[in-house]
């Protein structure tokens, strides 16, 4: 007995020699709580239990590593490995799940920026993107929201849709929070956000927050890659005509950096083409093009504080000579057109969180564009005066010879017209937001926006016009005279300040039966003239109030089943695009002029099955007034405007969607839209019209409405690594005037010589339009990895308007005012045969 | 395959294509592993992990049975044993490594899978002890303390553009690994199924006794539908114990199977791989790199 203590005090006293103290700090892994009571048994089954803190005092051998197991209830067990040098460790717990099978949902129910909110908005993933908007010879984020329920059919290279009955240039565009004004790539054939820049896409066009000012029809909000990440991302893209890349790299988990951009390469190609084929190098001037390259950084420097500064900048542009004869070679124009656009903009940011309850962010940015259209042509020739003129105009020298003064013809020599646009904007933006959970689900926001823009433009040249205003002496028909107008224009534009202040209140999260927001912002704008024109001018405060409600009807959520319904309603402001033609001599008084307004309400109800179907109606009636528009004033050969601020427009509709969320072999969706837009004008004097044709302040269709736009979206995947995407659009005609015969007409020029030319009359129908536009766009997507690689391949095959050889669209005939031969006209973009795209990705 | 898709066509079509082909073959080819290559770099520098520097690499072989053996270093000089084999794919065996006692002291287990719609990398914490000895032309390894898996550290996931990571993906990770544990030990336990897990016999057995869906034009009885596919949830009760037939019924082992194969594998083969390492095997040396 006596041995076996000494033994065993020996033995004791060796161990402790070995032994150290080990602190475990144990935590629940999700929210990071302190678990007391945790058990942690060590290799010789003792056990010591955690104390309030979640620390556990263990003893450790020194010299080789050991096994402690950590128990708590309803959690897995955990297993760790204490090392000899190990002074410390961290046990994280997760909660038991076993066998649960709801894993890689992709649409789960997730709160943040990226979430659709029924009568609201809809949001775009980058899945979806990725699969809908790469596609063409350009690849743009807004094919995919062209295909959105509430968006009017726009077709190809148009990527400015008509939201809910809005003009198409009225929808508000913000790149992560940053407003930019006209972001477009060759006049609006384009928008500036690619697909591989975008994390996701969101389009507001219900009762949308009071957050955003200056949006009536609708607010578009691209968020650039997420850099809330641990791990560097690449992306590259040869498609037909460009090469984009992305490139993403963490600051060990304080922040990050994101670079990429996009160049076409169409130049050598032109260039290539030009030393087979001379035409193409004579033809084409400046190959078309777009380059863009844009910056992210982000960086946590502190706990509580997250510095941003964003950047980005793009150029398009194109040049053509071209050279239009007769069929004769004896008359021949020269034609060039020169076309650049430059677009940057920069913003920083910060983001404070000084107490978990409150949000701060600050940001500031400088944006800036500008824009060269120039137009050259010059006119040679001898022209003979046909039968169908002659048979006309014969006697406008009192002599029925089939001459006139004598003369078979007439020749032109050297006709210029020239035209160059120089356009430029600034542009200041600040804002400031409060965001603060005041408990028991509620969150309060304040804020307040500032935008100042400084707009320049710079126009001049000269063209040959006909204007009617003779009557000749022997037929009493009117006749023209020809005569060049100059013009030449150099203004500094008006300063224009628009500040915003807002107040929310909201209640629930996305999870929530409940959930409503109320807020009120007001938008006040304030012009100021150029420097000596003694021009400024104040308006009239805009108070924009908005309510929304949504709840659920029913919801299991152990199915993922839901019926959610909503109701809202609101006003929205949107200034005048057209504030920088105001000027002193208009008389506009201050506060008689203000945004135009428009007051929207919206009704919609949503079911989602199993979490893997969506089905969506929302209704929603618009009233706009205070709309401002020019009343066109036409008085011998000259043409005023007058503005004027009560413009109406009475707009309802219904959207349909019907979604299948991301699945394994088949999703997508089917969306429609109808939509019923009335505008009104109603200064305008019958004999005038309206900007459309309407005329005697009549209600009137504007000129890109539509009743019915619907798409069909498809995505199948039949085997692991291949989709078939196919995209079908239905858009129904737009008004289209009503045209009277092309009737040959005379004009005198200044040295008396008569020419030959041809016109119509135009005018506005209510009941006229185009036939509809049915596009049919099928893509091919192969993508792999290899073997043990992260570096995901992909090869597409696209073809856009596949059906443009079976069946085109026409609208009404166009004509050529030179020989006076009608064509049919078209009404959506065509090149007459589809367009074939490709393009290889490789992201890591 | 040439004659089939080139034979008909005119010498300058069939020129035209053959570049065509060779270009696309060249620039998936060549671009995929460039990218990969480079960005494997960076991650390694940003990444919080050590970096590691491999000093000397050896290849090895016994039958049916390849090891690579690679010895590396970290910034502080502190040396690491690396160990990977066919017998478990995708996984990589690290280890602390005591070249004055021919021993490594396992840290982690590092899991890499890959599908056409994404991956799967994962890390668990490892113990147990290795003897490594090199002799003329031939390596030794042996088990010299009992090598146990114990929990996952960290992991990533990528699922078609988005990648998981941080606490997001490890639970996302800790549930497949709960599933894949459950299927593998159903699997293992089976008598009926091919021995070898590395033939295609073995992984087309247990697809279609597992999914016979995929393959087969349905049978009459009770389906379950999820995950675009009716399963037949009596077949699933007749050939499954309960847990993994209501897996299967909601379309858990169809994901598993298809997204993390070689995990499924690497898990299944993972006992035999011990068994081989208690017993000790002396490899011959292909290949050795410094």
């Amino acid at each position: 007995m006596k041995l076996t203590f000494v033994f065993m005090l020996v033995f004791l006293t060796l161990y402790c020699l070995h032994a150290r103290e080990i602190s475990i700090d144990i935590r629940d892994s999700d929210l990071d709580l302190s678990l007391e009571g945790a058990t942690v048994t060590s290799p010789d089954g003792t056990q010591v239990l955690s104390d309030a803190q979640g620390m556990a005092i263990v003893i450790a051998n020194e010299e080789r590593a050991q096994v402690f197991v950590i128990t708590y209830p309803g959690y897995s067990s955990l297993r760790i490995i204490c090392r000899p040098n190990d002074t410390t460790l961290q046990a994280r717990m997760r909660l038991a799940g076993v066998l649960e099978n709801q894993e890689l949902v992709i649409e789960a129910r997730r709160q943040g920026k990226s979430d659709a909110v029924l009568g609201q908005s809809q949001v775009l993933t980058r899945d979806t993107i990725q699969q809908s908007a790469k596609i063409g010879l350009i690849e743009d984020v807004m094919t995919a929201i062209k295909m959105l329920p509430g968006v009017g059919f726009a077709g190809g290279w148009n990527a400015l849709p008509s939201i809910r009955g809005g003009a198409p240039g009225d929808l508000t565009a913000a790149l992560d929070g940053f407003y930019i004004e006209d972001p477009y790539h060759w006049g609006g054939a384009f928008s500036i956000f690619s697909p591989n820049m975008t994390q996701s896409a969101k389009l507001s066009h219900g009762i949308f927050s009071t957050r955003h000012g200056d949006a009536s029809s609708g607010l578009l909000e691209v968020s650039s890659l997420d850099l809330a990440l641990d791990h560097v991302r690449f992306t590259t893209d040869f498609t037909t005509s460009a090469f984009e890349f992305s490139f993403l790299v963490p600051y060990q988990k304080k922040g990050g950096f994101l670079l990429g951009g996009k160049v076409t390469y169409w130049d050598p190609f032109v260039a290539l083409a030009g030393l087979i084929v001379p035409d193409i190098a004579i033809s084409v001037s400046t190959a078309p093009f777009i380059r863009n390259a844009f910056l992210k950084n982000s960086l946590q420097l502190g706990d509580n504080v997250e510095w941003q500064l964003n950047g980005f900048i793009a150029s398009d542009g194109v040049g053509s000579k071209a050279v239009i004869s007769n069929e004769e070679k004896t008359v021949k124009n020269d034609i060039n057109f020169d076309w650049l656009n430059v677009i940057g903009f920069a913003y920083t940011g910060l983001k404070l969180t000084p107490d978990p309850r409150l949000l701060i962010r600050l940001t500031l940015g400088l944006g800036g564009k500008h824009s060269n259209l120039a137009t050259q042509s010059l006119l040679n020739g001898e022209f003979v005066y046909s039968d169908r003129f002659l048979d006309d105009w014969d006697m406008i020298d009192g002599v029925a010879d089939r001459l006139i003064d004598g003369q078979t013809g007439y020749s032109i020599s050297s006709r210029s017209g020239d035209f160059e646009s120089i356009r430029g904007q600034l542009n200041y933006q600040g804002r400031l937001d409060f965001d603060v959970d005041i408990g028991s689900k509620f969150f309060l926001a304040l804020g307040a926006t500032e935008n100042v823009t400084l707009p320049s433009s710079k126009f001049n040249g000269s063209s040959w016009q006909y204007f009617i205003d003779q009557f000749d002496p022997f037929t009493g028909k009117p006749y023209a005279q020809v005569s060049e107008r100059v013009f030449d224009s150099d203004t500094q534009g008006n300063t224009f300040f628009a500040t915003g202040a807002y107040s929310l209140l909201s209640y629930g999260t996305a999870d929530d039966a409940v959930r409503f927001e109320l807020g009120v912002r007001l938008d006040h704008y304030y012009i100021l003239g150029p420097p000596d024109s003694d021009f400024e001018l104040d308006t009239k405060i805009a108070a924009n109030p908005r309510f929304s409600l949504t709840f659920d009807l029913f919801d299991d959520s152990a199915k993922q089943d839901r019926l959610a319904a909503t109701i809202g309603s609101g006003l929205f402001s949107r200034p005048t695009s057209q504030k920088n033609l105001l000027d002193k001599s208009f008389n506009i008084q201050s506060g008689q002029l203000g945004p135009d307004r428009t007051w929207t309400s919206v009704a919609g109800i949503e079911l989602l099955l199993g979490g893997e179907y969506k089905f969506q109606i929302e209704g929603y009636f618009k009233y706009g007034f205070e709309r401002f528009y020019f009343e066109q004033i036409y008085s011998a050969s000259t043409l005023s405007i007058q503005p004027h601020f009560d413009g109406e427009s009475i707009i309802w509709g219904i959207d349909l969607l019907a979604q299948r969320l991301e699945s394994r072999y088949l999703d997508g969706w089917i969306s429609y839209s109808f939509n019923w837009t009335r505008y009104r004008d109603p200064q305008h004097q019958a004999a005038n019209g309206s900007q459309y044709g309407a005329g005697s302040g009549d209600w009137y269709w504007p000129d890109f409405h539509r009743f019915h736009s619907a798409n069909l979206f498809l995505n199948w995947k039949p085997v692991d690594g291949f989709s078939l995407i196919t995209k079908l659009s239905f858009g129904s005609g737009t008004p289209q005037q009503q045209t009277g015969s092309v009737n040959a007409m005379a004009a005198r020029r200044q040295d008396g010589v008569i020419e030959e030319f041809y016109t119509r009359t135009q005018e506005y129908s209510d009941s006229l339009r185009t036939e509809l536009s049915i596009p049919l766009d099928l893509k091919f997507t192969w993508h792999w990895y290899d073997k043990d690689s992260k570096v995901r391949s992909e090869f597409y095959f696209g073809a856009e308007n596949v059906l443009t050889n079976l069946y085109e669209p026409k609208g009404a005939t166009a004509y050529d005012s030179a020989t006076g031969e009608e064509y049919p006209g078209t009404v959506s973009f065509s090149v007459g045969i589809p367009l074939f795209s490709i393009g290889f990705n490789w992201s890591y | 395959m040439k004659a089939k898709y080139f034979g008909n066509r005119s010498p300058l079509i069939r020129f035209c294509l053959l570049v065509f082909v060779s270009l696309l073959g060249l620039m998936t080819g060549s671009c995929s592993s460039l990218v990969g290559f480079g960005m494997n770099a960076l991650q390694s520098a940003v990444s919080d992990a050590p970096q590691l520097t491999t000093l000397e690499t050896y290849t090895l072989t016994q039958e049916q049975t390849d090891f690579k053996l690679e010895l590396a270093q970290d910034g502080q000089k502190v040396n690491y044993l690396v160990l990977s084999s066919n017998l478990v794919p995708g996984v990589k065996i690290y280890g602390l490594w005591q070249p004055e006692h021919n021993q490594a002291e396992l840290t982690k287990w590092y899991g890499f899978a890959n599908w056409p719609g994404g991956w799967s990398e994962f890390e668990e914490s490892l113990t147990g002890q290795l003897y490594v000895s090199f002799g003329e032309g031939l390596v030794s390894i042996k088990t010299k303390d009992a090598i146990q898996k114990l929990e996952l550290i960290k992991g990533r996931i990528r699922l078609g553009n988005t990648i998981f990571s941080q606490e997001r993906s490890l639970g996302l990770l800790s549930l497949r690994r709960t599933r894949v544990l459950a299927l593998v030990e159903y699997m293992q336990s089976a008598e009926h199924a091919p021995n070898d897990s590395q033939s295609k016999e073995f992984r087309d057995y247990w697809t279609t006794y597992l999914l016979p869906e995929l393959s087969q034009a349905g049978k009459a009885g009770k389906t379950v539908y999820a995950e675009g596919v009716n399963w037949h949830s009596d077949y699933s009760a007749e050939i499954l114990p309960q847990h993994l037939a209501q897996l299967r019924d909601q379309g858990g082992i169809l994901r598993d199977w298809q997204e993390a194969y070689d995990w499924l594998l690497a898990e299944y083969s993972w006992p035999t791989f011990l068994a081989v390492l208690d017993q000790g095997l002396s490899l011959n040396l292909l290949t050795k790199h410094q």
